[in-house]
């Protein structure tokens, strides 16, 4: 009875594939490229404030925040759309990244902080005298990048090797990451942990000596995180269509059918789960400069199963799909919440029951722009 | 030492009187219920009126309102499951994972709706004079009555459920309609088991780390431990055997 569990979605693989993408795809990834790249930092950065074209800076951090969002519904795509692995935990490894990026903004505030100490503003009311020792070396921006990748890629795998090694699998495995991100969060709430307790990391004076309010930095951050999420398109892409993706997508849809064809699913699954916290853990680094802040909050379950439902509105098993999902949701919920605050839930959760009641292949199992071809 | 076990089973059986709904419907229904703390939610507001009503109308009968108030939060806790069971959850039979997806969302709805109406403060909610006070077992024992009241509920819905599951042509239909028999014979009714277990078991563990390292770390190494032991034994305690429990 809890057996396939899992819908089949749209058709992925095969050896229709020749290239990366089709030629309309390129043309398409092309435009995305001018508009993030070009138009965007013009918009912003060369009209002056008071045209009507003028993109602000409200819609620079919403946009660049959104493509966070969109790369790591990206990266649970690849663990859920092609692997069948629901990851209800993958907020641990975004807050994660964001932690390890923000212990770099932490110390690059030097002394402009309320207290004007060498340490962080939290750690002075806290009487420490000085930086507890994982936080050496934190001040070097490249030990600070060098840890966005390891501290989720090691947890990954730590965790992956042991949950997979089990044959865990659907339902519990969903259950564990939800154990997993939840006592992260209480871990990092606790004051005593060194990461501020719950209010996090907050005023950000400066990035690699860049002020990080200044339009030009701001500007740049957001060109930076659309080509980290171009990028992993094209990486993602590369995966599936490549014998390994063959595999992952085999794993989800026969599992015990790939073991007994002489494969070991373990690899597989703990390959493609640590590939998606490390992508999951740049989002985070990237998502932290922009909004300016980093809390527990963002390792709360609840966030970490959102995480999830963008990846379903867009669609499953679609590269293109979560990407679209993460803009809708996170646009719809920006503007709720300043139009009507007390509904969003509301919204939100009529989205989840409807999507999953209805629409099981999400937005893009629409294929309104595709053709109708068998 | 005894008050701490004793505090530890009467959580355990509030943890076990949660438990055991969301082991029924995960384990004869296959549904995962995200919703089923907001069901509890619904039971307690349930209770909630029930006291206020008899606050200002019956004044003189408070006491008795904990007696009304079983009943009406069974009712409405109930109500709103079987207009969840018809409106989404029979067209997921199958799919646990889409169950987990779609009762989430029901749980942001019933969650927004409560603090629609009652607002987002605490209520309070008073113990009747029967209930304060305590019995003392031993000089400087004192186990207060409220918890032996929780921990004697428990007891008796359990039974109830056993009674139900197991000696009645209802609980045979159950499973005949959710599964195969078998899986009743040996999970269902083992599940019931293996669920008391680990209510009870998690209560005390977490009464006893919680005085030694604090509430914030017993939680924390209450989820560990889940974590480890799911690896251990990835199908629960009492785990079905061959075949069965690889479908």
């Amino acid at each position: 009875m809890m057996g396939s569990a899992f819908v089949p979605v749209a058709g992925t693989g095969g050896p229709r594939f020749v290239g990366l993408l089709s030629a309309g795809g390129w043309s398409l990834y092309g435009l995305a490229a001018i508009v993030l790249f070009v138009v965007f930092p013009l918009l912003h950065l060369a009209l002056p404030a008071d045209s009507a074209l003028h993109l602000s800076a409200y819609w620079v951090t919403l946009i660049g925040k959104i493509m966070c969002y969109a790369i790591v519904a990206l990266a649970m795509d690849l663990i859920w759309g092609y692997t069948g692995i629901l990851s209800l935990g993958h907020g641990v490894f975004f807050a994660l990244g964001g932690y390890a990026m923000g212990m770099y903004l932490m110390r690059s505030i030097g002394h402009d902080g309320v207290y004007q100490s060498d340490l962080p503003d939290f750690m002075v009311f806290l009487d420490w005298k000085q930086y507890p020792w994982y936080w050496s070396f934190t001040d070097h921006f490249w030990y600070a990048a060098l840890l966005v990748v390891l501290l989720p890629g090691l947890l990954a795998f730590v965790f992956g090797f042991f949950a997979f090694r089990s044959r865990i699998k659907g339902v519990y495995f969903s259950i564990i990451t939800q154990a997993m991100t939840y006592a992260f969060m209480l871990l990092f709430f606790r004051n005593n942990t060194g990461f501020g307790g719950n209010n996090g990391f907050t005023d950000f004076k400066r990035i690699l000596g860049f002020p990080i309010t200044a339009p030009s930095t701001r500007m740049a951050l957001f060109v930076i995180t659309a080509a980290a999420l171009l990028g992993f398109l094209l990486l993602g892409r590369w995966i599936i269509t490549s014998k390994l993706g063959r595999v992952l997508t085999a794993i989800r849809d026969a599992e015990t059918r790939v073991m007994f064809s002489g494969y070991n699913p373990l690899y597989f699954k703990l390959f493609i789960w640590t590939l998606s916290a490390v992508i999951c853990g740049i989002a985070g680094a990237l998502y932290v400069p922009q909004v300016g802040i980093i809390n527990p909050s963002e390792m709360s379950p609840a966030n970490s199963i959102e995480i999830a439902i963008w990846t379903a509105v867009g669609g499953r098993g679609t590269l293109i799909g979560p990407v679209l999902g993460a803009a809708v949701v996170n646009l719809g919920k920006s503007w709720f919440t300043k139009a009507f605050p007390e509904y969003w839930l509301f919204a939100l959760g009529l989205l989840f029951i409807l999507v999953t009641l209805f629409l099981p292949r999400g937005l893009a199992g629409l294929r309104l722009w595709r053709k109708r071809t068998p | 030492m005894i008050g701490r076990v004793f505090s530890g089973v009467s959580l355990g059986s509030i943890l076990l009187l949660a438990a055991v709904g969301l082991a029924i419907t995960y384990g004869l229904m296959g549904v995962i219920n995200m919703a089923h703390g907001e069901l509890i939610m619904i039971g307690a507001y349930a209770t909630y009126i029930v006291q206020g009503l008899f606050r200002k109308y019956a004044p003189g009968a408070f006491d008795a309102y904990l007696v009304c108030a079983v009943p009406a939060a069974f009712a409405a806790s109930g109500l709103v499951g079987m207009a969840l069971e018809r409106s989404v959850i029979r067209f997921l039979y199958g799919r646990p994972l889409e169950t987990l997806l779609a009762t989430w969302g029901i749980s942001l709805i019933l969650m927004q709706t409560v603090r629609t109406i009652f607002g987002a403060q605490n209520v309070q909610v008073e113990n009747p004079s029967w209930m304060s006070g305590g019995f003392v077992a031993m000089t400087g024992i004192v186990l207060p009555w409220s918890r032996i009241v929780i921990i004697g509920f428990a007891a008796a819905v359990l039974f109830l459920m056993w009674l139900l599951l197991a000696r009645t042509r209802l609980g045979l239909f159950v499973s005949y309609i959710v599964d195969s028999f078998m899986v009743v014979v040996l999970g269902g009714v083992g599940q019931l088991a293996g669920t008391v277990y680990a209510a009870v078991g998690l209560g005390i563990v977490n009464k006893f780390v919680e005085a030694w390292s604090g509430a914030v770390l017993a939680k924390i190494a209450v989820l560990v431990f889940i974590i480890v032991f799911i690896q251990k034994r990835p199908q629960g305690l009492f785990a079905l055997k061959g075949r069965i429990a690889e479908t």
